[in-house]
């Protein structure tokens, strides 16, 4: 048994696809379907993008029904988690990119941020956590994640 | 970048550990027990990611317990967890016997749906090409959502 990917749920699929790209999540398969009214799009992350063309994983999955549907933020489901390379200069992309870092990375080791549907997205630092650094060391966390 | 886990909240650990350990064959690689936040997580890895997830931590199910219970809503935007499976009548059989309910069996001989405990929706998909339709699944009904 193996790992494939994870679905979510989104509302519009082009700007969920430009917040992911944000983030390095590259597009590898796509589906859409007249009949069942609901396009899938598949998502790897930068480093994960070979995997995900041979063995289709581990991938993010976004459905988009065509016909608008209420997405309510349950309790059951909690966050999607990736590594960076960098995690100060990713989040310093997405706040100028008009992202809320709900957590930032004061410890130089983990963010949480949201979609724009409201799924929660951990942040984590590859290795070992970066040396404190502002802005980050004294920014307050913002809303819930 | 990398995919390192997708994490859910469990309201019973022990049942669903089991869940995913007896149906599964998914293995504990990690366990946190947080006394001050007053949570544990287990990390669960499926049973050929089991090396990568001691490695490189990654892909894993995350299973958070918060000791004071909290209420459960589903949400619509997290849709489900899906795992490749070698032979999914034979995944589905053992699910039936434990007693788990396939909500959507695997007519096609490809694609099975069953849920947590806690609602959570796995889809299970057959390895490779699909599996000759095959009885009792062929003609088997849907059971409710996923």
């Amino acid at each position: 048994m193996r790992y494939l990917h994870t679905m979510v749920r989104v509302s519009d699929i082009e700007e969920s696809l430009k917040f992911f790209g944000m983030l390095g999540l590259i597009e590898v398969r796509r589906r859409d379907s007249e009949k069942g009214r609901f396009t899938n799009v598949h998502l790897a992350a930068k480093d994960d993008v070979e995997a995900a063309k041979s063995v289709r994983a581990p991938t993010l999955e976004l459905t988009h029904n065509w016909d608008a549907e209420d997405m309510e933020v349950g309790r059951a489901f909690g966050h999607l988690a990736f590594e960076f390379d960098d995690l100060y200069e990713m989040c310093q992309t997405l706040m100028d990119n008009g992202i809320t870092i709900n957590r930032p990375p004061r410890d130089g080791h983990m963010a949480f941020i949201r979609t724009p549907d409201g799924i929660s997205l951990e942040l984590l630092q590859k290795g070992e956590s970066l040396p404190a650094q502002e802005p980050w060391a004294s920014m307050e966390n913002t809303g819930s994640w | 970048m990398k995919y390192l886990h997708t994490m859910i909240r469990v309201s019973n650990l022990d049942e669903t550990i089991d869940f995913f350990g007896s149906n599964f064959g998914m293995v504990e690689t990690r366990r946190i027990d947080s006394e001050q936040g007053r949570f544990t997580i287990v990390f669960l890895a499926a049973s050929e990611d089991v090396e990568n997830a001691k490695a490189d931590q990654s892909p894993v199910l995350e299973l958070t317990h918060n000791w004071d219970p909290e209420e459960f809503s589903g949400g619509r935007n997290f849709g489900h967890l899906a795992y490749a499976v070698d032979d999914i009548y034979e995944s589905c059989q053992t699910l039936k016997d434990n007693g788990v309910t396939i909500n959507r069996p695997p007519r096609d001989g490809r694609m099975a749906f069953i849920q947590t405990p806690d609602g959570i929706s796995i889809e299970l998909l057959q390895k490779g090409e699909s599996l000759e339709a095959q009885e009792p699944w062929a003609s088997m009904e849907n059971t409710g959502s996923w």
